[in-house]
């Protein structure tokens, strides 16, 4: 018995592996944004610094300017003294007069424009307590030779950097965890429903033809493709119950023919003279069963693709007309009428040999399997994209339950079981229709049947 | 009738021969490609039968060998490759008639009498009128008279009489017909050739005393002023 592997190891589906994958790619992606928002946080908050400390210097300048150097130290120094949430630091160093420093270190003289360095500061919340702190600062030099600087803590800066940074980190970490556990259970949920998918397999292929493959859910390519699946499971099915049927009915015919005969040989071997006639009859009998045989081997090869063809452009009508002039005698001796009404070209992409084939297969229909002073008419309609052949005959037509069972191998109906014939005549049609991408339709017109064949139009 | 057959399969080759020999022709049998090219090009034949697969050389080079060398013996091919196609190419390498396996014997015998027939009286195409018996074809103007009373036949009926009568004498099978008029190969249920034979026969036989075209049951037909 066959066994096929029915469990999946979650770890090697390729859903997980893909959530994987997705997860890595949206980590790294959720982590550079991050990044790439700290980075400009920070930036933002530096530049904003900046923007202070110049407004602070644009003040002093102009202060500076206007009353000079120690002047300045004086205003600031009262400013300080006053002003209680004062968030500045600032160095004033006249030429002559009073130096003015509230904690700035000296060694800032060193700096021109913006710089960062180490100050002292008497924290006045916290009862004068000296400390050392971060500071940025901004210095110029007035040309009257008065130094002057100011400076801002810049430590709420390293704060801002190093929360953004924490942020950055545990945000891309928790990103990457939700999307594994999410491609997880996006996996299980997957391999769950493929679970019942493959069990059905598994039954399909230990010969329960009749089981179809459940819905998948999850998305319409899914559930597209379960319905594609069934629908070949489907065809299948049909084909092999075909198969079986076809293999039946050709035992049958073929073994009455070999009785006739064998029964024919078996007279002529104990009659003494050898008599022509039933020699014929029996040659008869053998050329009856040949054709049968090269109509099978026809549609195999047909069917199988190994015939090769073709596709020209061909006119349909010429091919039909070629046709009723070969048969129109045959027809006319057995009383019945072969009629075709058509004067121009009707271009289509076919094989010729193919579709001469087909018509002649279909006038024979029309000729066994209908009564003395049928009229069979063959008409072609030009649409705009199509060529329509219609052949269709006013005799005694087809029970409508079987009209589908027409183009069935040996499929004979109840009416037609004493005419002679292969009883493969429709299927060699409709194969070769399905070969030209084309579509027969077969309808009962009371009286007698019409056969529509829909081409594509072919432009010359 | 001289014949080289050049087959490989044993049965199929012992066939022939046996047929041939008991209608009192003589065969040479070549098994191989490359001998049986030697054979053809040392000796002469009437009709030459080639199988199309071979050891030692493919049935159609050597037909383009024999054709290259100027020898203009009937060639027909004998094989089981059949299709339309592989027919056309046959033909188209220089052969003069293609037999698809299976064959009936009967099929055989008569296609090779016709290239025989071809080979020896080449002029046939070229005359104009062909008389067999008091029938009078003239294959120029189309007309056709018996016993000197003019008869009117339908351009089919006139293609079908000519067809036989270009090859007077000779079995004409019904799966000639079909090809040579037809030209298209297709299998049919009906008995659309003796529909048209007994038209035709109705107009050339009917109301004259000897019949010359004649039924060879399970085989086909034959035009002939002798019975």
């Amino acid at each position: 018995m066959l066994r096929i592997k029915r469990t999946l190891s979650l770890w090697r589906t390729a859903t997980f592996r893909l959530a994987m994958i997705f997860a890595t790619i949206f980590g790294f992606g959720a982590a550079i944004l991050l990044i790439v928002l700290d980075f400009g946080v920070a930036r933002f908050a530096e530049e904003e610094l900046h923007d202070a400390l110049r407004h602070q210097m644009a003040i002093m300048r102009a202060d500076a300017q206007l009353e000079g150097g120690a002047a300045l130290a004086n205003i600031l120094a009262e400013h300080v003294r006053t002003d209680s949430i004062n968030r500045y630091y600032y160095l004033v160093i006249p030429p002559s007069g009073e130096v003015f420093n509230s904690g700035i270190p000296e060694e800032v003289k060193t700096i021109s424009g913006f710089g960062t360095l180490q100050a002292t500061a008497s924290d006045v919340s916290r009862n004068g307590e000296i400390s050392k702190i971060g500071v940025i600062v901004l210095t110029e030099r007035m040309p009257d030779g008065t130094f002057m600087a100011v400076g801002r803590e810049s430590s709420y800066l390293n704060a801002l950097r190093s929360g953004l940074n924490r942020i950055a980190i545990w945000g891309s970490i928790s990103l990457i965890l939700l999307a594994i556990i999410a491609g997880l259970f996006i996996g299980m949920l997957f391999l769950r429903r493929l679970e019942h998918v493959n069990s059905t397999t598994g039954r399909i292929i230990e010969g329960n033809l009749s089981e179809r493959l459940p819905s998948i859910g999850f998305g319409q390519e899914f559930d597209v493709l379960v319905r594609n699946l069934n629908e070949m499971l489907d065809r299948l099915e049909a084909a092999i119950a075909g198969m079986r049927q076809i293999s039946t009915d050709f035992a049958h015919d073929l073994r009455g023919a070999l009785t006739r005969l064998r029964n024919q040989l078996e007279e002529l071997e104990s009659s003494s003279d050898t008599q022509k006639t039933k020699i014929e009859s029996a040659i008869e009998e053998a050329d009856s069963l040949l054709s049968l045989f090269n109509a099978m081997l026809r549609l195999a090869r047909l069917e199988a693709g190994s015939i090769q063809y073709d596709m020209i452009t061909v006119d349909l009508a010429e091919i039909i007309r070629r046709a009723i002039a070969a048969y129109l005698p045959a027809a006319e001796d057995g009383g019945r009428q072969l009629l075709c009404n058509f004067d121009k070209a009707y271009p289509i992409i076919g094989d010729p040999a193919l579709l001469s084939q087909l018509i002649a297969n279909l006038i024979d229909n029309g000729l066994c399997h209908t009564p003395p002073n049928t009229t069979i008419e063959i008409e072609l309609l030009s649409e705009a994209d199509a060529v329509i052949l219609k052949v269709k005959d006013d005799g005694i037509g087809v029970a409508e339950a079987e009209i589908l069972n027409l183009t069935k191998r040996f499929y004979r109906t109840d009416q037609s079981r004493t005419n002679p014939g292969t009883g493969l005549g429709l299927s060699l049609v409709a194969a070769i229709v399905e070969l030209h991408r084309a579509e027969m339709k077969i309808k009962n017109r009371y009286p007698g049947l019409l056969i529509e064949i829909t081409f594509k139009h072919a432009t010359l | 009738m001289k014949v080289l057959l050049i087959e490989d399969d044993q049965k199929t080759g012992a066939f022939i021969v046996r047929g041939f020999a008991e209608l009192g022709h003589s065969v040479n049998w070549s098994v191989d490609g490359k001998i049986g090219l030697e054979v053809a090009l040392k000796e002469r034949y009437d009709v030459i039968i080639i199988d199309r697969m071979l050891p030692g050389l493919s049935g159609l080079n050597i037909i383009e060998i024999l054709r290259k060398k100027c020898i203009t013996t009937p060639i027909l091919i004998l094989t089981a490759l059949s299709a339309v196609d592989e027919r056309v190419e046959g033909l188209e390498t220089g052969a003069d008639d293609y037999l698809g396996k299976p064959f009936a014997f009967s099929e055989l015998i008569a296609r090779v009498r016709a290239l025989y027939r071809r080979g020896k009286d080449e002029n046939v195409g070229s005359r104009e009128e062909i008389i067999i018996g008091d029938l009078h074809v003239n294959l120029r103007t189309r007309s056709v008279s018996r016993a000197g009373r003019r008869l009117d036949l339908t351009p089919q009926e006139y293609r079908l009489l000519e067809f036989l009568i270009r090859r007077a004498g000779q079995t004409v099978t019904r799966t000639m017909l079909l090809e040579g008029l037809w030209s298209y190969d297709f299998d049919t249920q009906t008995n659309i050739i003796d529909a048209h034979v007994s038209r035709l026969r109705s107009k050339i036989d009917r109301d004259f005393k000897k019949p010359l075209l004649h039924t060879l049951r399970g085989v086909g037909y034959v035009l002939d002023a002798k019975n």
